[in-house]
């Protein structure tokens, strides 16, 4: 992995469209800024993690689901 | 256009009915391409059944039969996938999953995938602020 250092209000170019930033450091805590292109998603790993977990939960379901249907309407 | 899907069998598809995620979903960025599948016998819910993997459908529904004032609310960023005149015009669902006790289904509330359905765009938006789950049980 590459390693970088930068101060606040420096940034880094990943390729032509997408900036990120250091805009504060407190403590432990940085906040980023981040630019980039709208058809590039940017989320916090943890929730993108989750939630591609939750996605593949969703293409596992059985083949027919009439069973599930008649256990909802009860 | 024809597909052999793993689900379903071979699928014709014509041009029209070609919904794009131009991000994928969340973990599946390199399938773009999906189709509705809405059958009587799974109702209430609907498959979405990617036309450039036939082996990958996922489980959805309309999150307002489980959950009644769900809403979805747009950044411009997102929007400028979608496309939409109006939020109210993109069509919402929520994937569902059923593990092994299906009494146990659940949906995800926090990831809805939203349709512009006038321009066959779709996304699946993080609703970080929301509050909304991620497992909403779906049987109480």
């Amino acid at each position: 992995m590459l390693v970088l250092t930068r101060k606040i209000g420096e940034s880094i170019m990943i390729g032509d469209d997408i900036e990120i930033s250091v805009t504060e450091v407190r403590g432990k805590k940085i906040r980023l800024g981040i630019k980039a292109p709208a058809f590039i998603p940017v989320n916090r790993k943890e929730i993108y993690q989750l939630i591609q977990r939750e996605n593949l939960a969703s293409t596992r379901a059985p083949g027919e689901v009439d069973e599930l249907v008649s256990l909802l309407k009860k | 256009m024809q597909i052999a899907s793993s689900r379903f069998g071979k699928i014709e598809v014509h041009q029209e009915e070609i919904i794009t995620f131009p991000e994928g979903l969340v973990g599946f960025c390199s399938f773009k391409r999906y189709l509705i599948i809405e059958r009587e016998i799974d109702r209430p819910f609907q498959w979405l059944q990617s036309i450039d993997n036939p082996e990958l459908a996922f489980l959805m529904t309309d999150p307002l039969l489980f959950y009644p004032g769900y809403k979805v609310e747009l950044n411009p960023q997102e929007n400028a996938i979608l496309k939409l005149k109006k939020v109210k015009q993109g069509q919402v669902f929520v994937l569902v999953a059923i593990p092994e006790d299906p009494s146990r289904i659940r949906a995800n509330l926090l990831a809805p995938l939203v349709i512009n359905v006038l321009r066959r765009l779709g996304k699946q938006v993080i609703l970080e602020q929301s509050g909304y789950p991620l497992q909403y049980q779906l049987v109480k």
